[in-house]
């Protein structure tokens, strides 16, 4: 199975918006960037952590579906086209970031283990923050080290995790199989855990 | 099941997509190993406040105007070609 096979096809809504776009109708372009860009510029938010960029994705993804439109042949739902556009410039201007620090390699975040299979470093339990922290205090710690994992793993925990999409509309934004973003997804969620760690494991 | 079979069986376990002797062998080393249930505390912990971070988000309903004009602006030039 292919993953343009794996989305359900478009909708008829989504069919007459298609159509009116294949007809160069303004009004339809305004149309498809009214529906679908909330959702894309929240996702590009998480995606890159700032405004500005987010913007930027939000647009760059906009003008490259703009010229792919007689391309697209309606394999998928428009929105999961477009989110797969999005996420690609998005991890494009990613990329070119400067700032951003080198995110860690995803397996080093993994857990390490005994010869006989125990867990090397168990460390202490986690404590409830929720009674020392604000939320917003909370919120930004764990945004923070979500921000720090391979642009591969947080994309696959954001579509996954904090969006709720199915592993079936993951995998064919993300143009890969179902399988591979279940993997992907317990890797991600294990490097996000150790990353946590440090500031939720109980005082000694 | 040792624990790196646990810890790499976690995700199927909180979704109930292992067979039933899979599960089963999970819950049986959950009864004699505080390590590994302490883990999955802490993993199924990590998954509710990355969830919390979205819950919190204004996440916006419109595209802001000035961005919906900067991207039908910039389709122009390409009309023209």
């Amino acid at each position: 199975m292919t993953a343009e096979g794996m989305g359900p096809a478009l909708t008829d809504q989504e069919s007459h918006l298609l159509h009116q776009l294949l007809s160069g109708e303004d009004k339809a372009f305004e149309t498809l960037v009214k529906t679908f860009g909330g959702r894309m510029l929240a996702t590009a938010r998480r995606l890159l952590g700032n405004e500005e960029d987010a913007r930027e994705a939000v647009q760059d993804a906009f003008l490259s579906s703009f010229k792919a439109i007689p391309r697209f042949k309606g394999d998928s739902r428009l929105s999961t086209w477009l989110h797969r556009i999005l996420i690609n410039a998005a991890l494009m201007k990613e990329r070119r970031q400067q700032s951003r620090p080198t995110p860690v390699q995803i397996n080093d975040l993994l857990p390490t283990f005994l010869p006989d299979g125990h867990r090397a470093d168990p460390g202490p339990e986690w404590r409830q923050m929720e009674n020392e922290l604000t939320r917003a205090d909370l919120r930004k710690i764990v945004r923070a080290q979500i921000d720090r994992l391979p642009a591969e793993a947080r994309a696959v925990l954001i579509l996954r995790d904090i969006e709720g999409l199915s592993t079936e509309e993951t995998a064919s934004i993300l143009e890969t199989t179902p399988n591979s973003i279940k993997v992907r997804l317990h890797r991600a969620r294990q490097a996000l855990r150790t990353l946590l760690d440090p500031h939720f494991r109980r005082l000694s | 099941m040792t624990c790196r079979e646990f810890i790499d069986f976690i995700s199927e376990y909180l979704n109930g997509s292992l067979s039933p002797s899979q599960n089963d062998s999970f819950t049986q080393h959950m009864e004699k190993c505080t390590d590994c249930v302490e883990y999955l505390k802490s993993f199924n912990k990590a998954i509710e406040l990355g969830k919390m971070t979205a819950n919190d988000d204004e996440v916006p309903s419109d595209v802001p105007l000035d961005l919906l004009d900067a991207i039908l602006q910039s389709r122009k030039p390409s009309d023209q070609e």
